[in-house]
């Protein structure tokens, strides 16, 4: 896996900058499924790609090196694991050059009771038990033999915890990446999250959990709703995603990059002045970081 | 199985707030369609009483509400106080969600056709309205640069 440094999830708004190499990034991140419709397992052809996206990334992937960051594989589901949706990933894979591919730890397909593929409109909680443990290494492995790529996936937002697990959330990532070959991106928004609804330690959680596993990094902002504090990607990063992300990158020894996320219907607050400081200060988080990481690994400073 | 059944249950309870509320005073008259384990279920009742459920609840609503503002903005003004209850309406028909924007927006336009057409919404420059917004939209996603 090559080390990239910084960079940013593509989202519409961010075109003509990227395209004129306005944004100091090292990469650039995708969500395939914003480029095609899924008509369904099943249906022939099942991916219908949308060809203006398409232009889009073509056209990056010219400048940029492309990750992708997917949004659809919902590997934790007790559902049938839907490998037609590996082999596409597989093929934007080998078309577009991607480093590595990206999933969310996530169940958010339901089947039962005469109805397949049902989609949940959110992602559900886990119960970390054996169970779902046992089912999501196996299909890692699966995944990462069709992909012929890294595999990462990244810890989620919860609301209502499920009770009575068999081990905490760091343990069951700890022993995910033990027992398959599986990465971790370590979103530190989604664990700020989880501790302003929850009451997480995630200063504990960063401690207890394997850094070395983890490969990418994702940051972003997010805002009150309801009461609640969502993971909305609403423009500049908290203070406290900072501080998180210090502590983390020095310690994350096969860390590839960082990402910065937003949404684009927050562009306009954010500005593309507000971009280049979150990005050129999560450049500096990588750089003075990076020094550590090598001389965990012994990597000469003048390497990689 | 069972833990099949035990995602599904959940699915369904953050689609219906009405029916989390109604588990809440009888859980097992509500659950009883799912097969669960004994752990499931106090799983479940303590989710189901667990003040992030409104959150899941939401969250569900925004998730499905997006992609149809996205690509019907004017069709959903127009629809103007009848839009809320249409699209309650809409999600109770069709609990599965369609995050892509395309097809759920074509979803929602099918149902506010049949609404017209069955004089539950009065005709007017709505459809008008709604077919330009998806041809529009179906436009500019299969342009090339």
């Amino acid at each position: 896996m090559r080390r990239l440094g910084v960079g940013v999830l593509y989202n519409r708004a961010l075109t003509d900058l990227l395209l004129a190499e306005q944004l100091p990034v090292d990469y650039v991140e995708i969500i395939p499924e914003r480029s095609w419709t899924d008509r369904g397992r099943g249906a022939t052809p099942r991916f219908l790609e949308h060809p203006r996206d398409i232009a889009r990334i073509e056209a990056l992937a010219q400048i940029y090196p492309l990750v992708a960051h997917g949004v659809g594989l919902s590997i934790a589901s007790a559902a049938a694991f839907d490998l037609g949706y590996v082999e596409q990933l597989a093929r934007w894979r080998r078309r577009f050059g991607l480093c590595w591919v990206s999933e969310h730890l996530a169940a958010v397909q339901v089947s039962g009771n005469g109805v397949v593929d049902h989609h949940a409109g959110v992602a559900l909680p886990l119960a970390w038990d054996e169970e779902l443990l046992h089912l999501v290494t196996a299909r890692v492995r699966h995944a990462v033999d069709g992909l012929q790529c890294p595999l990462l996936l990244e810890n989620g937002v919860v609301f209502t915890p499920v009770p009575e697990p068999d081990m905490s959330e760091v343990e069951f990532l700890n022993r995910l990446t033990r027992e398959s070959p599986c990465r971790l991106l370590l979103d530190l928004h989604n664990l700020y999250v989880n501790s302003v609804n929850l009451g997480v330690d995630a200063n504990a959680f960063v401690r207890d959990l394997d850094l070395t596993t983890v490969a990418e990094i994702h940051i972003a902002g997010g805002n009150e709703f309801g009461g609640f504090y969502l993971d909305s990607h609403a423009g500049a990063c908290p203070p406290q995603v900072w501080e998180l992300l210090e502590q983390v990158a020095a310690h994350s020894t096969g860390l590839r990059g960082i990402t910065f996320e937003f949404h684009e219907s927050y562009f306009p607050q954010l500005t593309a002045a507000g971009l280049e400081r979150e990005l050129a200060r999560a450049g500096e988080v990588w750089r003075a970081t990076r020094r550590e990481r090598d001389v965990a690994t012994g990597v000469s400073a003048s390497n990689g | 199985m069972s833990l099949q059944e035990f995602q599904r249950a959940t699915a369904e309870f953050i689609a219906s707030p009405e029916r989390c509320v109604r588990a809440r005073a009888d859980f097992d008259t509500q659950v009883a369609e799912f097969t669960l384990t004994e752990r499931e279920r106090r799983r479940l009742q303590a989710m189901l009483n667990d003040r992030g459920m409104s959150a899941n609840c939401m969250l569900y609503r925004i998730n499905r509400l997006t992609p149809i503002l996205e690509v019907l903005p004017r069709t959903w003004r127009l629809l103007g106080e009848a839009a809320e209850q249409e699209v309650h309406a809409f999600w109770r028909r069709y609990p599965d969600a369609v995050l892509q924007y395309a097809e759920e927006a074509k979803r929602f336009g099918r149902w506010i056709e049949e609404q017209v057409a069955s004089g539950e919404l009065p005709a007017g420059p709505v459809l008008e309205v709604l077919r330009l917004e998806l041809a529009a939209f179906s436009r500019q996603q299969s342009a090339g640069t």
